[in-house]
């Protein structure tokens, strides 16, 4: 069954068609949920939240990227949980963090890249994401979307629900203090990134 | 200080200008200020350094899967069947009421019935009081000859041993301070009495009126009766006026019944589209 398919028997409240739309995307949706949180736990809440959400709110999808639609949930949920947090901060920042820094990080290892290579992106991916959990939520939210998850400034400012001026100036933003982050942390980028995206 | 100014230009450009979102003329100027300053340039590469870092980072396995459980299928419908446990709860009210109320009324009547029968010693009385209702289904269709059949019977009472006549002649005063007080407008009312609720109303009536039963002087009242009988136009008004007095009850136990009805069947249906 094709995806328009689907979501039309989802919508009829078929959960077995739900689910396969589920299964397809909950990768992708949960990818963007990790970077924007910075930990599993609250990745997991944020993504099934996001895909009940999702279910319960699919008569209000009227077309267009099912994709964008979900990862619109998924950000929205996950700018909730960021607020609840900051209403009540005392709780594990602290011990998610020395969680996520040992086992917590399950890597799909690209079958290209020798074990140097691995272990070099995994401790650059460590220290970005320290760097993405420092910024503020809005700039956060669209560093990861555009520079972790490779979307475009049009899809940005339509699951972020702002224009591209906003998504443009975010972005500037963002990036000018994660390199400051990451300058500040004497953190030398690998050769390997200074060589690569000469084409600009 | 111009200098200083363009470099705050070219860092607020270095994201937008990677993304290839500059202007003509804001490429133009950034690249001829790039050209030019190596600290700006060192800026734009490591910007785009972090740009590509950061695409490269590996992607991540969910801990789980987030399908979602079969019983969740049943969450739009919620709403709907959340009503079930409300239902059964408002048909029980309902049926429970309508019981209280029904068996409330019966031993009240049913009260009534022995008081009179206790206030009055003689066994005389019991038939009139159980011919009266007898008499009244007719009485329904044509209200004014039966009444005027119960008041001729009322006034041969005398002729009978006193107690019977005791009773008779409190249901006249009864009426005979009815007529005094409400008559033009139970005359109205009666008409509109349907011929259920008035035999069902004369009954309770009845006793009604044996109960209200006070061991008075009989011959005043005897005088009262011999007025109603004179006056046969008045005398339907004597068992339509207490029928007002009765009849919200009716009204209440019918549609208390009919609500456990409703209820009862929209339960049934809920429970059905549940399963």
């Amino acid at each position: 069954m094709d995806e328009p398919a689907l979501i039309r028997s989802a919508q009829k409240g078929d959960i077995d068609a739900f689910n396969r739309l589920v299964l397809a995307y909950q990768h992708q949706v949960y990818n963007l949920a990790y970077r924007i949180m910075g930990e599993e736990a609250s990745a997991a809440d944020a993504t099934q939240e996001a895909f009940i959400s999702a279910y319960n709110h699919l008569k209000s999808f009227r077309g267009g990227s099912f994709k964008s639609w979900l990862l619109r949930i998924v950000t929205n949920a996950c700018y909730d949980d960021l607020r609840k947090r900051k209403r009540r901060p005392a709780t594990s920042l602290e011990e998610l963090a020395s969680e996520e820094n040992g086992e917590g990080e399950f890597e799909l290892p690209s079958t290209a890249d020798g074990p140097e290579t691995i272990v070099q992106r995994r401790e650059m991916a460590a220290v970005l994401q320290e760097g993405i959990t420092t910024l503020p939520d809005d700039q956060r939210i669209v560093l990861v979307l555009s520079d972790v998850q490779g979307m475009s400034y049009e899809e940005i400012a339509e699951i972020t629900n702002s224009n591209l001026g906003t998504v443009k100036s975010r972005l500037s933003r963002a990036r000018g203090k994660l390199r400051e982050y990451l300058q500040s942390h004497g953190e030398l980028l690998p050769a390997q990134y200074r060589l690569e995206g000469d084409e600009v | 200080m111009a200098r200083q100014n363009d470099h705050n230009r070219v860092e607020e450009l270095i994201s937008a200008y990677l993304d290839k979102r500059v202007s003509a003329e804001e490429k133009d100027f950034f690249e001829r200020h790039i050209a030019s300053c190596a600290d700006c340039r060192a800026q734009l590469e490591t910007t785009r350094s972090m740009v590509a870092a950061l695409k490269a980072m590996p992607a991540v396995k969910a801990p789980r899967s987030f399908v979602l459980p079969r019983e969740m299928a049943k969450v739009p419908k919620r709403s709907f069947l959340s009503l079930y446990p409300a239902l059964r709860l408002a048909t029980i009210v309902a049926a429970m009421a309508f019981v209280v109320l029904f068996a409330g009324d019966l031993l009240i009547n049913q009260a009534g019935g022995n008081n009179a029968l206790q206030s009055i010693p003689a066994a005389a009385p019991a038939p009139v009081v159980m011919q009266a209702p007898a008499a009244m289904p007719q009485a329904a269709a044509t209200q004014e000859p039966a009444a005027a059949e119960a008041y001729s019977a009322a006034a041969t009472a005398p002729a009978e041993p006193p107690a019977p006549a005791a009773a008779a002649g409190a249901a006249a005063k009864v009426s005979a301070t009815a007529v005094m007080t409400e008559a033009p407008m139970a005359a109205l009312i009666a008409p509109t009495a349907t011929p259920e609720t008035t035999t069902v109303a004369n009954a309770a009536d009845q006793t009604q009126m044996a109960l209200s039963a006070t061991p008075e002087p009989t011959e005043p009242m005897l005088g009262q009766q011999m007025e109603a009988t004179e006056q046969p136009a008045i005398s339907n008004v004597v068992e339509a006026t207490p029928a007002p007095t009765i009849e919200p009850l009716r009204v209440v136990e019918i549609a208390l019944l009919v609500l456990a009805v409703v209820l009862g069947i929209a339960t049934i249906i809920v429970r059905r589209k549940q399963a």
